[in-house]
């Protein structure tokens, strides 16, 4: 190549160079540009003449050029990647990109600064993605964090590179120690390798496994849990990492399966009167001849019957949010002496005593009523014959009390908690087969929208006492 | 923690009369490198960064303490305590300048002359006052602070850098003079740019030398008339520099007109 012809090449490369090429003297003033520079700003060459270049800055543009920009290019003799805006001629902002070298005399003093000019409009709509997407990252990261379901991901095989919160709740197992060991290690129904055959089958395919199934925590206890395992892939299709969302619905299970159980309880318990009923007409039907026992057997047994639809429907209706009492004042001495009056038996004999003639509650007569004739009788079934029970009732100048104590069997402690959960039956309870697990899930709801409390103490072998407190009604404040 | 390692304080020179230099918002104590060597033979100089910048301990950053230039100033005061500085002179650019007369009205026995270069008071224009911005620019302005974050990172810098580990990382990176906490920078600006300080500038007991450049598009040539006018005992200086920084572009200028101040 010519010596004359390299020199025009480097010019046309100079001029017209993908990026803008700037000289300026130390105080700014523009001493060159090339032409991609005046083309970006839209100026004509001449528009240049005599102008500085912080004139073409915005104005923090300007503040940042005196103080950062113009200090640091004296200090260092460079500086790299600073962003700026060039007002083009038209008024629109063009995000810059400059390099600039410091050139000096032989004494070291400033003659002239260099500077590459890049369009940053790109970048800066990169910028603007990646904050938008990292805010958009944060924010899900926070939800995986401090989401109550266990979200985990893994590599193709498995192992644990991600572990939230969730999961350190429910499998027992804190996130150093999971992170690195097997996913499967937790979950005893994809042990093998031929357990998980099918759902690496649908994984690889790009379809998401959804299973109900069980999980082993650290500490070897087995919970029930649904998983949701999704596939990621790579560009050719291949499993690249799957994530995993596992929820822990044992309370679900305990709930499923105590209902399936009172669903049993309560046709078990149905039928028994029916069967009665159903034997003592045959009975009369056989010997065509009215029996008065038979008459009374009948009754007695369409009156549980009774009973029992009532608290279902009273269940069911306390479950569906509609139980609603009514409220007027109600004397809560008498109500309970009516109760004790309709349950006194020679096998239970029942004791009252009475601190006060007379406590008013705003409330409802029949529940409240219930309330009473459940703890009664509850007291009754778990009391040796002849064991006599006691009715305490007591008052202070807001509260009204009633204990109610047995010498029965007792409550274990550790069924205490639960007693007053729907369907639950304590051990006793269960093996004698007695009731439907509702009294005392009813009895507490009752006294709940009285606004009172119910509390029990007691020890196994010697007896219980329920304790039943509501708020007194006044008719007047004095 | 004490004042000299909170401030990176450095103290060389052979005179007995300290001169404490205290740099502007943007860079640190590096600014002061053409200019210091002037004075070593006949004072103390005592270099040092405000926290945030530069090399100062950027734990002892209190958000609540620098919210206002007082902050700073009380600085000042404590780094004068710490090493005995009495009747000395005080050199402050920009922002400092005024950081400058804030101490000296609070503790007078620190300084007798004070040089201010490139002082304003207040950056906002308001209905008789011109500061040279306006409310909008300084709003614009703290925006910018995002997009270079100097000394932290090259490429995507405001958008990659996370906000754990900062201070390790910074001295394996570019433009480390002007290095700044993004965080602290920012407040740094408000601070500077939103603050409101005419109102002390008759308070100053010490004489004072207005240094005013050029073309200075920070501090405008009203705004330093209006600093000499309001300071009870000062002298005004224009200088043939252009720009915001003489003590960098103009050194040989600057340090004639401080010898020329100083008794």
């Amino acid at each position: 190549m010519s010596g004359e012809l390299l020199r025009e090449s480097l010019e046309d490369l100079y001029e017209d160079a993908p990026c803008g090429y700037i000289f300026t003297l130390p105080d700014g003033t523009i001493a060159r540009v090339n032409n991609t520079f005046i083309a970006w700003t839209g100026y004509t060459r001449d528009e240049f003449d005599a102008a500085r270049i912080q004139d073409l800055l915005t104005v923090p543009g300007r503040i940042f050029y005196e103080n950062q920009y113009a200090p640091l290019l004296r200090m260092q003799g460079s500086i790299k990647e600073v962003s700026f805006d060039l007002r083009c001629k038209d008024g629109h902002r063009l995000p810059i990109l400059v390099n600039s070298i410091l050139r000096t005399d032989a004494d070291g003093k400033p003659t002239l600064i260099a500077s590459t000019i890049f369009d940053a409009t790109d970048r800066e709509r990169y910028e603007q993605e990646l904050r938008i997407a990292r805010e958009r990252a944060e924010q899900l990261a926070t939800i995986v964090t401090v989401a109550n379901d266990a979200i985990v991901r893994t590599t193709p095989d498995g192992t644990i590179e991600t572990w939230n919160r969730g999961a350190e709740r429910l499998f027992g197992a804190g996130q150093p120690d999971a992170v690195g060991r097997m996913l499967w290690e937790f979950l005893p129904a994809f042990r093998t390798e031929a357990d998980r055959q099918i759902i690496y089958q649908e994984l690889r395919a790009g379809r998401p496994v959804y299973q109900d199934t069980a999980a082993r925590r650290a500490d070897d206890s087995q919970t029930d849990i649904s998983i949701g395992l999704m596939p990621h892939a790579g560009l050719l299709g291949e499993l690249v990492a799957i994530s995993a969302i596992i929820r822990d619905i044992s309370e679900r299970r305990a709930l499923e399966r105590l209902q399936q159980e009172f669903l049993a309880m309560t046709s078990h318990e149905l039928r028994h009167p029916l069967t009665n009923i159903k034997g003592q007409a045959q009975l009369m039907k056989r010997r065509e001849r009215y029996s008065e026992r038979s008459v009374d057997a009948i009754v007695e047994q369409t009156e549980r019957l009774g009973r029992l639809i009532d608290d279902l429907l009273l269940a069911s209706l306390i479950e569906a949010d509609r139980f609603d009492i009514r409220r007027e004042p109600v004397d809560l001495v008498r109500e309970v002496s009516q109760a004790v009056e309709e349950l006194q038996s020679a096998e239970h004999p029942i004791v009252t005593e009475k601190a006060v003639d007379s406590i008013l509650i705003l409330g409802d007569r029949q529940r409240l009523g219930q309330v009473i004739s459940n703890l009664l009788s509850n007291a009754m079934k778990y009391s040796p014959e002849g064991s006599d029970i006691t009715v305490r009732i007591d008052a202070d100048a807001t509260t009204a009390q009633v204990d109610i104590s047995d010498r029965g069997v007792g409550i274990a402690p550790e069924d205490i908690p639960n007693l007053f959960k729907r369907f639950y039956r304590t051990d006793e309870a269960a093996r004698n087969a007695k009731g439907l697990g509702l009294g005392l899930y009813i009895t507490h709801r009752i006294v709940h929208a009285h606004d009172g409390t119910i509390t029990v103490t007691s020890e196994v072998g010697s007896g219980s006492t329920f304790s039943i407190s509501l708020p007194r009604y006044t008719r007047a404040p004095r | 923690m004490s004042v000299r390692t909170r401030n990176n304080v450095k103290v060389s020179g052979q005179g007995t009369r300290a001169m404490v230099f205290a740099h502007g918002y943007g860079c640190d104590q590096n600014m002061w490198r053409f200019v210091t060597p002037a004075f070593e033979d006949d004072y103390q100089i005592v270099l040092f960064d405000h926290v945030g910048a530069g090399r100062s301990d950027l734990t002892a950053y209190d958000r609540a303490k620098y919210s206002s230039l007082d902050g700073y100033a009380s600085d000042i005061i404590e780094i004068c305590a710490e090493l005995g500085i009495e009747h000395g002179v005080f050199v402050g650019h920009s922002v400092s300048a005024m950081i400058g007369v804030l101490a000296a009205i609070r503790a007078p026995q620190c300084f007798d002359d004070l040089v201010l270069i490139g002082p304003s008071p207040r950056y906002i224009n308001d209905d008789t006052y011109l500061g040279g911005f306006s409310e909008q620019d300084i709003r614009e302005l703290l925006e910018f602070q995002d997009r270079n974050y100097l000394g932290w990172s090259g490429t995507l810098a405001p958008v990659i850098m996370g906000n754990a580990d900062r201070p390790e990382l910074a001295d394996e990176l570019n433009n480390s003079f002007c290095r700044t906490d993004p965080d602290i920078a920012k407040q740094f600006a408000a601070v500077t740019f939103l603050s409101d300080n005419r109102t002390d500038l008759p308070k100053l007991q010490a004489r004072a030398l207005v240094m005013q450049c050029s073309e200075d598009a920070i501090a405008p040539l009203q705004v330093g008339e209006y600093v000499h006018r309001e300071l009870p005992n000062s002298e005004f200086v224009l200088l043939g520099a252009t720009g915001h920084c003489p003590h960098l572009s103009h050194p040989d200028e600057t340090i004639a007109a401080i010898k020329e101040f100083l008794p």
